[in-house]
């Protein structure tokens, strides 16, 4: 069972921000702890995941509490990439 | 990874949202990115930044309403603050003032904002270009 570490309320916010706020939460905890982000925003449904498989971290479940969801991600090893010169 | 660049000439707060949301959008997966901003988009952020109202630019007061009600309620994010957060996600994030525009408007470039980088001409932002850069002219 993965740890959440962090736990952050986003409800309230249209996208991106929850997003923001997940890929900020993520920054501040260790690689294999776990962030919930609280979202009724329906964007999140798709751009959550999405970001989460894009950017090498995993989404662990995400759990309906009814009026929002709740979003656990674990936080990966940031993926490789080139970098421009 | 693709770079992401913007070329910004429409001064309006839809164009600038635009931005801030492709800014941020790629930042989040770590697209590097330029933004050329230009003629009236910079005239646009210049005035924000002097406390001026700038025009909407939504074409249905469906989305202009529902951006301002969004915005008044703290529900959305302001194109200034998409700017911001894309910075704040990646340091890979180049906002240049067009020189030209800066000079047509009278502009002294070492009052420039935080905002910006470095002021740079287009032949410079242009010939900046790889061959698997994107880029969006809004």
């Amino acid at each position: 069972m993965v740890e959440v570490a962090k736990v952050v309320d986003a409800r309230g916010s249209f996208c991106p921000g929850p997003l923001m706020e997940l890929i900020r939460a993520l920054k501040s905890v260790e690689v294999g702890q776990a962030v919930e982000v609280y979202s009724e925003d329906q964007g999140s449904l798709k751009d959550i995941p999405a970001w989460a498989e894009k950017a090498g971290h995993k989404l662990v479940e995400i759990k309906d509490y009814g009026e929002y969801r709740g979003f656990i991600v674990e936080k990966g090893e940031k993926k490789r990439r080139r970098k421009k010169e | 990874m693709v770079r992401v660049n913007i070329i910004l000439r429409t001064g309006t707060e839809a164009a600038l949202h635009q931005a801030g949301m492709i800014a941020v959008g790629a930042s989040s997966v770590d697209h590097p990115i330029r933004i050329f901003i230009m003629d009236d988009a910079l005239a646009a952020v210049l005035r924000h930044y002097k406390g001026e109202k700038i025009a909407n630019g939504y074409e249905f007061e469906e989305v202009r309403d529902g951006f301002h009600k969004a915005e008044e309620s703290g529900k959305t994010m302001t194109w200034e603050e998409l700017l911001e957060s894309a910075k704040d996600l990646s340091e890979e994030v180049e906002i240049m003032a067009c020189g030209l525009a800066l000079d047509v408007m009278g502009y002294n470039h070492e009052e420039l904002p935080d905002l910006f980088d470095k002021v740079s001409g287009v032949a410079d932002f242009v010939g900046g270009l790889e061959d698997d850069d994107i880029v969006f002219t809004l």
